[in-house]
């Protein structure tokens, strides 16, 4: 599974890549929101997971979120990573089709957990043919409860 | 990295948990936060100097995470005070002299990181 993960802050960043490439993740790493939106747009087709920090220059994570929600159409399970108390934002997030998010600092065995669950519940949604295709995000359902 | 016992200053708990002892890792990372925070935290000052109070906070924001990697709660906390106090509107010369506060308090634990760490050539 190929994740892209974008995340300015050099050290959560390579934290992220150490704990996800230990669960045998294939890892593509941006360091700014402009790199994201980069490479969303040119490896749209090979990308099956999305992980991005909120606050970033340039190309927030909202920003790449709309980009592969609504200009990519893409369907593949988005995480964000924040930090507590910024309950507006993670609204927003929700509204946009972020699916969960972490806080930072995160707990490894909650990152591969969130990791590993959207994984299964997005490849079981393909195969049963009910799962997210198609799904308008409204931001109404529990994945922020 | 010889030594896992730090003292009070700093731990590496959070480190060690999330490589499951990789000292390669730890080493690299170790590395990284003493490179990387004082330039932030150099930046931090800069903007709030000029007057440049939103993208200081913003910076703040974004820095205090990195600080829990080390177990240094304690600046996590000074941090949080700060970014609050900026957004509340506090004056940019009270909060560069805390944010200095903090660089020699992170002066202090980057040279116990350095010694306990066996690192030389930075």
């Amino acid at each position: 599974m190929n994740i892209l993960v974008c995340e300015d802050d050099v050290l959560t960043l390579k934290t992220l890549e150490y704990a996800l490439k230990k669960d045998g993740y294939s890892i593509i790493t941006a360091a700014d929101g402009l790199r994201g939106a980069e490479i969303l747009k040119e490896n749209k087709d090979e990308l099956d997971f999305m992980i991005t920090d909120q606050h970033m220059p340039y190309v927030s994570g909202l920003e790449l979120v709309y980009m592969a929600r609504v200009e990519l159409k893409m369907d593949i399970p988005i995480v964000m990573i924040t930090r507590v108390g910024l309950e507006e934002a993670k609204i927003r997030a929700g509204d946009l089709g972020v699916d969960e998010y972490i806080t930072k600092p995160f707990n490894p065995g909650d990152l591969s957990d969130v990791v590993g669950r959207l994984r299964e519940k997005h490849i079981s949604g393909k195969s049963s043919g009910t799962g997210d295709e198609g799904e308008s995000y409204t931001g109404t359902d529990n994945r922020f409860s | 990295m010889k030594n896992r016992e730090t003292g009070t200053m700093y731990n590496l708990d959070y480190l060690y948990k999330i490589s499951e002892g990789d000292m390669e890792f730890i080493d690299e990372m170790t590395r990284l936060f003493i490179i990387e925070i004082p330039v932030k935290l150099n930046k931090i000052i800069v903007l709030l100097s000029e007057g440049r109070r939103e993208m200081a906070t913003d910076e703040i924001h974004r820095i205090a995470p990195n600080f829990s990697l080390f177990g240094l709660h304690n600046i996590i906390a000074k941090m949080n005070k700060i970014e609050c106090s900026l957004r509340s509107g506090a004056e940019e010369t009270g909060v560069i002299s805390e944010l200095e506060c903090i660089r020699y308090e992170f002066n202090k634990v980057a040279v116990k990181l350095k010694s306990d760490c066996n690192i030389y050539n930075l």
